[in-house]
């Protein structure tokens, strides 16, 4: 059981009767004051919006707003019953302190919100909105990141004053709002359990859903798919999380509420600054980590294991566009979000929803101004009618124009296959854009693959050899020259790229990168950008 | 009961177990060939194997079964 209110502050006897007052009617927000609703959450798994919130925020920084507001319905409720049945308007929120004891009071403070899922089935009310509005321009002004605990019923019928003052509501800005903090300060949403509509639309907005396995995301619920004509479904067959780490909808999938906490602490720390305490793997380990077979797959996280701090690796979007991994990840304390190709998928070739992935996970490290690092394994992008069919064009042109407006000092690794526009892509699409540019010694570079290239470039050669065996032996010979050609040497001697290393130094090239990139650019407050959604 | 499926779709290059054999999670069972890459297929658990249900140079789909384990 996790302390939800700070007790110290409990009154004595002896207090004045307004001070009394107050007491009496904060306890109508307290978990212990509400145990039915706290217990119908606790039998299903789930913690109490308090409970959650206490676990996020250091202990004692958390200042409620708006703890008084009750549902907009004076006209059919009385005031015992709103305060009773409606506690905070079914949203829950204040500024708090989040990894303080790391970064210290000031880089540590956020604003961090949770409907309650105990109150209504945590649907967002009239004066909810009030109250998310205002701590969304609160955090704007204040550049505040944002934790929302965002899993709820979306809008909520039976308000029923606010027809005094609206027809419809759709007038409400919220999402706009929310929508404003993209790229100017990091938003984080953690769902768990259902989280339909307009609660979906507010986790859809942040730059990183965290989801438990019980969770279901939908932008519209059972009740309207039954109303639109479309059926009876549950509200687990609508949006589960085995369905969003696939489709990318969930960046971190979670076991439980505890782990989404700890890995929202995780995740904001890298927007928070660097740490003072790190550990580095034994760097020899990288000269061995590649296969001896280039031919054989291999995990690239092992790689990324080896050069990030210890224990400072978060993946995001882990089972979606499974080609393209990202991470967050810490060298010598600092941030950094590394782009990797995985050839277990497709080789390594990058194909639309890992252009997509790639491009937008770009876009959030240059908001917040994290430096990119590039591990490429490419042998170019997909080929094939079908890959095509997924306007492969325009989101693996999407590389190019991403990275060509990068703020944010980059820098790549070359480890094997530097294969085509794809590998070109996989190093910013202009290598000298790169502060740093580094092979091992077991990259090799082409303009396309070998054997397509010779395939191509050494066709009439081909045809006018005298037999089969004739042709394959000439091309079995022009493919081993071309691949000597294609060594890494061959690029470091003709200034491609910037050094041919010993893997077991990458860590210290990039260190000697990131800090000869000068001074981080301060961000853009213009309002101009923004992390896509997708 | 386990099953160790292809990650994608592949040709059987390697089989590296045979049944009764004892097994760990993370060791290589199977090599698929793919987009001219050799994957290695890593068991998820530990166990022993019961059947093999691929052929060297078989050609097999993705999510197909390589091989039952408990």
């Amino acid at each position: 059981m996790i302390e939800t209110i700070d007790k110290t502050a409990a009154p004595d006897e002896n207090i004045r009767p307004e001070l009394r007052e107050l007491y009496e009617r904060e306890s109508y927000l307290w978990d212990e004051n509400r145990k039915a609703a706290i217990d119908k959450l606790h039998a299903r798994g789930q913690r109490s919006a308090r409970e959650n919130i206490a676990d996020l925020c250091d202990p004692g920084s958390f200042y409620e707003y708006g703890a008084l507001a009750v549902a907009a319905r004076r006209s059919i409720m009385t005031p015992e019953q709103l305060m009773r049945d409606t506690p905070a308007d079914g949203v829950i929120l204040g500024t708090a302190s989040v990894n303080g004891e790391l970064f210290g009071p000031e880089k540590s403070r956020c604003v961090v919100m949770s409907y309650d899922q105990s109150v209504m089935a945590g649907t967002q009310g009239n004066h909810g909105h009030r109250k998310t509005d205002r701590m969304f321009e609160l955090a704007y002004e204040s550049k505040l990141p944002l934790v929302v605990f965002a899993g709820g019923g979306g809008g909520r019928p039976g308000d029923v004053d606010r027809e005094l003052w609206y027809a419809s509501t759709l007038c409400y800005s919220t999402w706009a709002k929310l929508g404003k903090l993209s790229g100017l300060v990091p938003t984080v949403a953690i769902v768990s359990r259902y989280c339909f509509a307009g609660n979906a639309a507010l986790a859809g907005c942040c730059d990183v859903v965290i989801a438990t396995k019980d969770s279901s995301i939908g932008m519209g619920g059972p009740a309207m798919i039954e109303g639109g004509g479309l059926g009876v479904v549950t509200p687990q067959e609508v949006g589960p999380s085995s369905t969003h780490t696939k489709n990318g909808v969930i960046d971190i999938l979670v076991e439980n509420e505890e782990e989404g906490v700890a890995a929202a602490k995780k995740y904001l720390s890298y927007f928070q600054g660097p740490v003072e305490e790190w550990e580095a793997p034994d760097q020899t380990l990288l000269r061995t980590v590649l296969p001896e077979n280039r031919r054989r797959a291999y995990d690239v996280r092992k790689v990324i294991d080896l050069l990030a701090d210890r224990d400072s690796v978060l993946e995001l979007r882990r089972d979606f566009a499974p080609g393209i991994v990202t991470a967050l990840i810490r060298i010598e304390g600092k941030p950094f979000g590394v782009i990797a190709n995985c050839v277990r998928h497709l080789a390594g070739a990058i194909d639309a929803d890992g252009a997509d992935k790639y491009a937008r996970f770009m876009q959030l490290c240059n908001a917040h101004r994290i430096p990119i690092l590039n591990l490429v394994d490419c042998p170019g992008f997909m080929v094939g009618v079908e890959a095509e069919s997924k306007a492969l064009a325009r989101h693996a042109s999407r590389l190019y124009i991403v990275a060509a407006h990068l703020k944010v000092p980059h820098f790549t690794i070359f480890m094997r296959a530097v294969y085509g526009l794809g590998a070109m892509a996989m190093g910013f699409g202009d290598f000298h854009g790169n502060v740093m540019t580094a092979a091992w010694p077991t990259a090799m570079f082409g303009s396309m693959g070998v054997e397509g290239s010779v395939k191509l470039g050494y066709k009439k050669q081909l045809e006018a050899a005298a037999s089969p065996e004739e042709r394959q032996k000439l091309f079995n010979q022009l493919v081993a020259e071309r691949n000597e050609k294609s060594k890494a040497k061959h690029s470091a001697a003709t200034l491609e790229i910037d050094a041919l290393i010993d893997p077991a130094r990458t860590r210290e090239w990039i260190m000697a990168g990131y800090y000869s990139a000068g001074p981080m650019p301060p961000k853009d407050t213009s309002g101009e950008t923004f992390v896509d959604a997708w | 009961m386990a099953e160790l499926k292809a990650p994608m779709v592949g040709k059987v290059i390697e089989i590296l177990v045979k049944p009764g054999d004892v097994i760990e999670k993370g060791q290589e069972i199977v090599v698929l060939e793919s987009m001219k890459m050799e994957i290695p297929v890593e068991a998820g658990s530990a166990g022993t194997v019961r059947e093999v249900c691929c052929k060297l140079d078989e050609a097999v789909s993705e999510n197909a079964v390589l091989v039952v384990y408990e």
